[in-house]
C-alpha cells in the first residue's frame, strides 16, 4: 500500500472490523480472488466476517 | 505484453498454415496488414481474441462465429473430423517470460459444439519450457478478458466512449486498464445474496417481528432491483448486438455493386446528421445555460429604468450616498472635538447639533451598497435587449440545424425506398433487415431509458429502508451479533465504494495530462480534452478574450464523428500509457505492477475524416507496439505519406485473395508505397487468403 493514496485513507478511518474484510479483497490475500467458483469467494468472505465480529 | 508473433492454420479463410511477425523493435513498433474489405483483417482481429479467450472473445460482429474452419478442406477430405484449426500467439509479457498460446479446435469438435476448444499455454523461462496447468485462468491474470475491448479493436466502433451518455464505458475502461476493477467485482460480491443474504437471514432468524417484517421488504426490493439491473444489462447488451448487425449489413452494402453508390451516401448523410445532433444539443444546452442564468434580464423590461430613476432622485435629494459616516461622528464625539475645533462639551447645544448628524450620517457598508447598486444598473441597462438578440439568435441557429437534420433525414429515407426498390433481392432482403433492426434499435433505447428510471427510484427506496433497518435495536445476543456482522458487511461495502470512487478520481489528473496531451498534438489545434468529473470525455475549444478583456475563456465543442473517434482512440492511449507506468501511481491495491500491451486495429482511418493524417502521423505514440490492419482505400494518400514520415513501420504484410472471382470493388493489384503488388489470384477450386509479407 503505498502512503498517499486517498484510498488508505478511506481505508485507515474504518473500523477494524471492515478493514479485516477490505484487506481480504485488495490483495493481502490475494490468492482468494484468483478462486475460479464464485461460491469459494463467498465462503471465504462470510469466514472472515464471522471471525472478526465474534 | 509484446506480441512477437500471430500463427493461423485453417483459420476462417487462412488455409494451412500462416503467420504474422509483428515488429518488436521501439523505434519502429508499427506493423501494417494491408487487406481489401472482406479479405481477411477482421479475422486477424477475432483470431488473437479467439486465441485469447476462444468463443467467449467473439463478439455479435463476427459472422458465423462457431464455424472455425476453414471450410473449403472438408470436401473431398477422406478423415475430415481430424481437420482442425488453430490460432498460436507468441508473446512477451513482464520482465523475462515467454509466452506461446495455443488454441485449437477439431472440425468433429466444432460439429459438436464449437465453444470446446482445447488451450495449451507453454512458459518459456530461463530457458526451459514449463505447461501452465490452468492456461484460460493464467491468461485472465495475464490479459484480463475485460482490458480486450480497449487493446483490440474496431476502430469504425470506438466512437461510443467520447459519446456524453457513455460515462459507465469510460469509468469501466479506467478500471479494468488501470487494476481498479477487482474493487468494483468485489463490491458485488459483498453483496451478493451467498454472503448479504446468508447474513441477513441470520438476523431474521433472531430479531424483533417488526425488523423481520423490514428484513422482508428489504430483500422484496433489492430482489427488484437485481431484475432491473439484469434488464437493463440485457437490453444494453441487445443495443450493441443490434448496432454490430447494423454496421455489418451497411459494410455488405457497401460491398454490394447495385447498392455502393446509394449506401456510400447513405453514410455520408448519417455521419452528417450525427455531426448536426451533436451541434444542435450542444445549442441546445447553451440556450438552456442563457435562459437559466441571464434569462431574467428579458422579464426586467422597465423595472431598470424605474430603479435607475429613482436612484438619481436619491441622489439629487442628497440622500445617497451619505455625505457623513457615522463612524466619523462617532470619532468626533469621543475626541470631544468638532470639525470646525469647537469644543463639543456633554449637555451643550454645539453637541447636541453633532449628535443629530448620527441620524442622517451612514455607515461605510450603506455606500458600498449605492455604489453597487449603481454599478448593478449600469450593467442591467440595456443587458436586457442584449440577452433577447443573444436567445433569438440561439433559437434561430437551433431552428436551422433542426430543418438541417430533417432534410437529411428525408435523404435517407428516400435512400432506403430506392434501395428498397431495387430489383436485386439481396439488396432487398439487406434493406428489409435494416429497417427492422432500426426499429428494434428505438425500442431498446427507449427501453433503456424507462428501466433506469425505475432502478433510480427502487434504489431510493432500499437506502432509506436499510437505514430505519439499522436504527432498530436487538435485545438478544444472538440478534446482536447478527446484525453487527451485517453492520460490518454494509459498511464494507460502502468504505470500498468510497476507495474505488476516490482511488478512480485520483487517476483522472494524471489520465488528462496524457489524454490532452495527444489529442492536441493529433488536432493541430488549441483545443483541450479532458475526462470530465462525470466521467464522460469532453472537449473544450478556446474563445478568444471576453467584453472585459479575460484571456482563457472556453467552451465545449461540439464534435463530429471524426472527432469523437479521435478522443476515445487518444483516451485509449492515454490509458495504455498509464498501464505501463501503473506501479509507480498510488493505490491501496497490493501487487498491482505495470504492463505493457499493445494495441491491435482494425480499419483504424475508416471513420476518421480530416483527422486521417493527424492520426496516421501519431500512431507509433498510441502504444508500445501497434498493429493496423487497414483497406488501400484509407491508407492511400494522405495515410501513407504520414506514416511513412514517421519512420516507424518495421513490418507489412498485404493479404491476398485467391479465388473464383473479385468479390466487392477493387482492382486485382494494389500500389503500395510506389510497389505495385497482386492482391487477387485466380484459383477456380477454392476461395483462401495467403498473408504475403512486402517492403515496410
Amino acid at each position: 500500500m503505498t502512503e498517499d493514496s486517498r484510498g488508505k485513507l478511506a481505508f485507515a478511518k474504518a473500523s477494524k472490523e471492515c478493514r479485516e474484510v477490505i484487506k481480504l479483497i485488495v490483495g493481502y490475500e490475494r490468492e482468494v480472488m484468483h478462486l475460479q467458483r464464485r461460491n469459494d469467494i463467498y465462503t471465504k468472505i462470510l469466514e472472515t466476517i464471522k471471525r472478526v465480529t465474534k | 505484453m509484446i506480441l512477437d508473433q500471430i500463427v493461423m492454420e485453417n483459420f476462417r479463410q487462412f488455409k494451412g498454415k500462416q503467420s504474422l511477425e509483428l515488429s518488436d523493435l521501439s523505434e519502429r513498433n508499427v506493423t501494417i496488414v494491408h487487406a481489401e474489405n472482406g479479405t481477411g483483417k477482421t479475422t486477424i482481429l477475432k483470431a488473437v481474441l479467439w486465441g485469447l479467450y476462444g468463443h467467449d472473445g467473439l463478439k455479435d460482429d463476427f459472422e458465423q462465429s462457431s464455424n472455425i474452419i476453414h471450410e473449403g478442406l472438408a470436401h473431398g477430405c477422406k478423415a475430415p473430423d481430424s481437420l482442425a484449426a488453430s490460432v498460436s500467439l507468441h508473446f512477451r509479457h513482464g520482465a523475462s517470460e515467454r509466452y506461446v498460446l495455443t488454441r485449437s479446435l477439431t472440425l468433429a469438435k466444432q460439429r459438436e459444439n464449437s465453444t470446446k476448444t482445447d488451450l495449451l499455454l507453454e512458459v518459456i523461462k530461463g530457458g526451459q519450457t514449463f505447461k501452465e496447468n490452468k492456461p484460460q485462468q493464467k491468461i485472465y491474470e495475464l490479459i484480463p478478458m475485460g482490458i480486450s475491448a480497449f487493446l483490440f479493436f474496431n476502430g469504425e466502433r470506438i466512437e461510443s466512449l467520447a459519446e456524453e451518455k457513455n460515462s459507465a464505458s469510460v469509468t469501466d475502461a479506467i478500471h479494468q486498464m488501470l487494476g481498479l476493477k477487482l474493487l468494483d467485482r468485489t463490491i458485488k460480491d459483498l453483496e451478493h445474496q451467498s454472503v448479504r443474504g446468508k447474513l441477513r437471514q441470520d438476523l431474521q432468524e433472531h430479531t424483533s417481528d417488526e425488523k423481520r417484517g423490514l428484513l422482508e421488504e428489504l430483500s422484496g426490493l433489492e430482489e427488484i432491483s437485481a431484475q432491473r439491473d439484469c434488464q437493463m444489462e440485457e437490453k444494453q447488451k441487445n443495443l450493441e448486438g443490434i448496432n454490430a448487425q447494423l454496421a455489418a449489413i451497411d459494410k455488405k452494402l457497401v460491398d454490394n455493386q447495385e447498392a455502393f453508390e446509394l449506401q456510400t451516401r447513405r453514410e455520408l448523410l448519417t455521419n452528417e446528421c450525427d455531426d448536426l445532433q451533436s451541434r444542435c444539443e450542444d445549442l441546445t444546452r447553451r440556450l438552456a445555460k442563457t435562459v437559466g442564468e441571464d434569462g431574467y434580464n428579458v422579464l426586467l423590461g422597465d423595472r431598470v429604468n424605474r430603479g435607475k430613476s429613482l436612484v438619481a432622485s436619491l441622489r439629487n435629494e442628497g440622500r445617497i450616498p451619505a455625505r457623513v459616516v457615522n463612524t466619523f461622528v462617532q470619532e468626533l464625539l469621543a475626541v470631544g472635538v468638532c470639525i470646525c475645533k469647537r469644543s463639543l462639551p456633554t449637555g451643550s447645544s454645539e453637541r447636541a447639533a453633532v449628535e443629530r448628524q448620527m441620524t442622517l450620517a451612514g455607515d461605510q457598508s450603506f455606500n458600498n451598497a449605492v455604489s453597487d447598486l449603481e454599478h448593478a444598473i449600469g450593467l442591467l441597462t440595456g443587458s436586457s435587449g442584449r440577452v433577447l438578440e443573444q436567445i433569438k439568435t440561439l433559437s434561430r441557429e437551433r431552428g436551422e440545424l433542426v430543418q438541417a437534420i430533417c432534410d437529411r433525414k428525408e435523404d435517407i429515407e428516400l435512400i432506403h425506398q430506392q434501395l428498397g426498390a431495387k430489383d436485386d433481392e439481396i439488396v432487398q432482403q439487406l434493406e428489409d433487415s435494416r429497417r427492422k433492426l432500426l426499429l428494434s434499435r428505438d425500442e431498446q433505447l427507449a427501453g433503456i431509458g424507462h428501466v433506469d428510471g425505475l432502478r433510480t427510484a427502487v434504489r431510493t427506496q432500499i437506502d432509506e429502508l436499510r437505514k430505519r433497518i439499522s436504527a432498530i435495536e436487538d435485545k438478544e445476543d444472538a440478534a446482536a451479533l447478527a446484525q453487527r456482522r451485517l453492520n460490518v458487511l454494509e459498511e464494507s461495502v460502502n468504505v470500498l465504494k468510497e476507495i474505488l470512487a476516490v482511488e478512480t478520481e485520483d487517476l483522472r489528473p494524471l489520465l488528462n495530462k496524457e489524454f490532452s496531451t495527444l489529442f492536441r498534438r493529433i488536432m493541430a489545434k488549441d483545443y483541450r480534452a479532458e475526462i470530465t468529473n462525470k466521467y464522460t470525455l469532453r472537449v473544450m475549444k478556446p474563445l478568444g478574450p471576453d467584453a472585459v478583456g479575460n484571456e482563457g475563456q472556453e467552451k465545449e465543442a461540439a464534435l463530429s464523428r471524426g472527432e469523437r473517434t479521435v478522443a476515445a482512440l487518444t483516451f485509449i492511449a492515454s490509458l495504455v500509457a498509464l498501464a505501463e507506468r501503473r506501479e509507480k501511481i498510488p493505490t491501496i491495491m497490493k501487487g498491482i505492477s505495470g504492463a505493457v500491451y499493445p494495441l491491435v486495429i482494425d480499419s483504424p482511418f475508416s471513420v476518421l475524416s480530416v483527422f486521417r493524417d493527424g492520426v496516421a502521423r501519431h500512431v507509433p505514440e498510441l502504444a508500445p507496439q501497434v498493429l493496423l490492419l487497414v483497406s488501400p482505400e484509407t491508407y492511400r494518400g494522405r495515410v501513407e505519406e504520414a506514416l511513412t514520415a514517421t519512420k516507424r513501420v518495421g513490418k507489412r504484410y498485404l493479404l491476398v485473395h485467391h479465388g473464383r472471382q473479385i468479390t466487392g470493388n477493387y482492382a486485382p493489384e494494389v500500389e503500395i508505397n510506389g510497389t505495385r503488388y497482386a492482391q487477387f489470384v485466380a484459383d477456380p477450386n477454392d476461395e483462401y487468403t495467403v498473408i504475403r509479407e512486402i517492403d515496410a
